[in-house]
């Protein structure tokens, strides 16, 4: 018994005398992110709901817990988030298939990762004392965001009834609010609401709906560089898992959710209140989100995305990549 | 008379007694109500009147010098340097302005130029330039370029946080240039102030600290600018009409539009907040904000 002692005694010797001496003291020093890999997300621009389920995964730390340090940055509509990822400003970037793909034609070697919106937000929203249908749009001025004029011209090929003229603007709401423009482009979950807002009534607008037409326009997907996924395949798919956690808890959780982001935006000087965010969440979530059934969300459709790369081939005459070069299922 | 009768009638008496007290007192407690009614209608108009001098008085001195300066730009010839002392010295000008801009028309200043937009700005003591067009930035399409280029008039922007500039509340106040000729005038730009309006909550609570209601003011788009301490929350973060939404109130989204539509006027309805029923509003005639007082 005495010699058993003492042989534990020696092991627990050698086994404390491996330890450094001051645990407590070495872990407080070490960075506890210093093992997790490190991600810059870019959105496309301002804060708010629309970007809900990214903020959410980092706030409750779904992120960390697939090994990953994620950082958001704010997107600016000048520099585009294919660019963006291109010069390395981001790792990973939210971005919509036209705008991924009009870069794509120009070099720059993005693949998508996630469609997390399968569908079209853009209204075109004009005062019905002047438009009561498609064919009174003929030659009047259109407001539409510049990043936005390649969806404009694909939409005017699409539909031959509109022969409308584009007018590159910054923002469309205070133009049309104002009267500046009686027609311009509006995301149903965005700049109508807005305008809805500004005291302009719902049954004085004509509203033309691109999910109404069928046009197939997918919105918000995340991006990656073709070299960063190779590289990092299994962090894309975390991300896009813990994306879709962040999704989850947003939705099931939405009073807690919301409230999180008029935080979030206030702590960016971004001016909201909790009913406009949460109206906003309640549009997404009715036209993106509502109809996905589990097994298809973030896939990128391939009908749809062969309709686009058609159409968009046809109008700037150029060339795109195929839907399994352009899309990866990283969460099969 | 029999004791039965000689009830009947003492009760009768008695509750003829408390009808024509309940009558009376009735008519005393309305003759006070109107009279505090009509105090308050005085007070309030009194009160929207004060503030409108006031700020029309500061608009008006804002409006006067780029408004002035458009004019003369776009009928003589001006080179650059002359265009750079103008910008700094209407910078120098006013405490209120920390920026000054003038955006000409693609080549429409200098023919080799598509972009020229000189931007000057207050740096504490220090006034700095920088050039606004470029590739990142086109201000073509901006709405301080666009709104008095397609309204044909000047334009006092939606208040904004100027993030990163003065880290204050800012509103920019846009002029379009017009070249005039005997039977047309042609666009040839805009000159801009950006304009703090932290002033304007001092202003509105100097004003109302001894008043029973409180004072909003609105700007042309319904966004709340300024609101009394308790409603702070309020101040850019709601428009009139996102109130009224919220809060479920027909009345308040159509005092809104009346606010949008009309120069003056005043509505009776029991408000979802404050216990407020009676609204007296009135444009600032200077920049078509609207002042929009709420009394209890």
């Amino acid at each position: 018994m005495r010699i058993m002692a003492r042989v534990i005694i020696i092991i627990l010797f050698f086994v404390m005398s491996s330890y450094p001496q001051d645990l407590n003291t070495i872990d407080l020093m070490k960075d506890p992110t210093d093992s997790l890999f490190s991600i810059t997300l870019e959105t496309k621009w301002d804060t708010f709901v629309q970007f809900i389920g990214y903020y959410i995964a980092l706030e409750k730390g779904f992120y960390k817990e697939v090994g990953l340090d994620v950082s958001i940055i704010t997107g600016v509509p000048q520099l585009s988030v294919p660019q963006a990822l291109v010069k390395g400003e981001a790792d990973i970037g939210i971005s919509h298939v036209v705008q991924a793909l009009m870069a794509s034609s120009q070099g720059m070697d993005v693949v998508n990762i996630c469609q997390v919106f399968p569908n079209s937000s853009i209204l075109l929203v004009a005062r019905n004392s002047v438009v009561q249908s498609k064919l009174d749009l003929a030659g009047m001025h259109v407001g539409v965001w510049e990043q936005y004029i390649p969806h404009a011209e694909l939409l005017k090929e699409y539909d031959d009834d509109l022969e409308f003229s584009i007018y590159p603007v910054r923002f469309t709401n205070d133009l049309f609010v104002r009267g500046a423009l009686n027609a311009v482009f509006a995301m149903s979950y965005n700049e109508y609401i807005k305008i809805l807002h500004s005291g302009v009534l719902a049954e004085n607008v004509y509203i033309y709906d691109i999910l109404n037409e069928n046009l197939p326009m997918p919105e918000d997907g995340l991006y990656c560089t073709r070299e960063f996924y190779e590289a990092h395949p299994e962090e894309c798919r975390n991300f896009v898992a813990a994306t879709k956690k962040g999704w989850d808890y947003a939705l099931n959780n939405r009073k807690e959710s919301v409230t999180y982001m008029v935080g979030v935006m206030t702590d960016q000087f971004f001016y909201t209140n909790y009913y406009e965010q949460n109206k906003m969440f309640e549009e997404i979530y009715d036209r993106q989100l509502a109809d996905v059934e589990p097994d298809d969300w973030g896939v990128l459709n391939e009908q749809d995305y062969v309709t686009l790369k058609n159409l968009i081939e046809k109008v700037f005459d150029v060339s795109l990549p195929d839907y399994s070069t352009f899309y990866v299922n990283v969460l099969q | 008379m029999n004791e039965t009768n000689k009830k009947i009638v003492r009760n009768v008496k008695i509750k003829l007694f408390l009808f024509v007290f309940l009558i009376i007192s009735l008519i005393v407690v309305n003759h006070f109500m109107s009279q505090r009614s009509e105090k308050q209608h005085e007070v309030a108009t009194v009160m929207i009147k004060t503030i409108s001098n006031k700020l029309n008085l500061i608009f008006g001195s804002l409006q006067k010098i780029p408004t002035d300066i458009a004019f003369g730009l776009g009928n003589t010839t001006y080179g650059v340097e002359d265009l750079d002392s103008l910008l700094k010295s209407v910078v120098r000008s006013n405490d209120e302005i920390f920026g000054s801009a003038v955006a000409f028309e693609p080549y429409s200043f200098d023919s080799s130029e598509y972009f020229y937009a000189p931007y000057y700005f207050a740096d504490g003591n220090k006034i700095h330039k920088i050039n606004l067009g470029t590739d990142m930035y086109n201000y073509l399409i901006w709405d301080w370029y666009l709104l008095p280029k397609l309204l044909k008039h000047p334009v006092w922007s939606d208040p904004y946080f100027d993030w990163g500039g003065i880290d204050l509340e800012v509103s920019t106040f846009s002029v379009p240039i017009y070249h005039y000729t005997n039977d047309d005038s042609v666009f040839m730009g805009a000159i801009t102030t950006d304009i703090s309006l932290d002033w304007i909550d001092e202003i509105n609570d100097e004003i109302t600290k001894d008043y029973d209601g409180y004072v909003l003011l609105i700007s042309t788009n319904g966004v709340i600018v300024s609101a009394p301490p308790k409603h702070e929350n309020w101040e850019l973060n709601y428009t009139i009409f996102s109130l009224a939404l919220e809060s479920k109130s027909d009345e308040l989204f159509e005092l809104g539009l009346r606010i949008r539509d009309e120069e003056f006027g005043e509505m009776y309805f029991d408000a979802p907040f404050d216990s407020c029923t009676f609204f007296k509003f009135r444009k600032i005639e200077t920049n078509e904000w609207t002042l929009l007082t709420c009394i209890p």
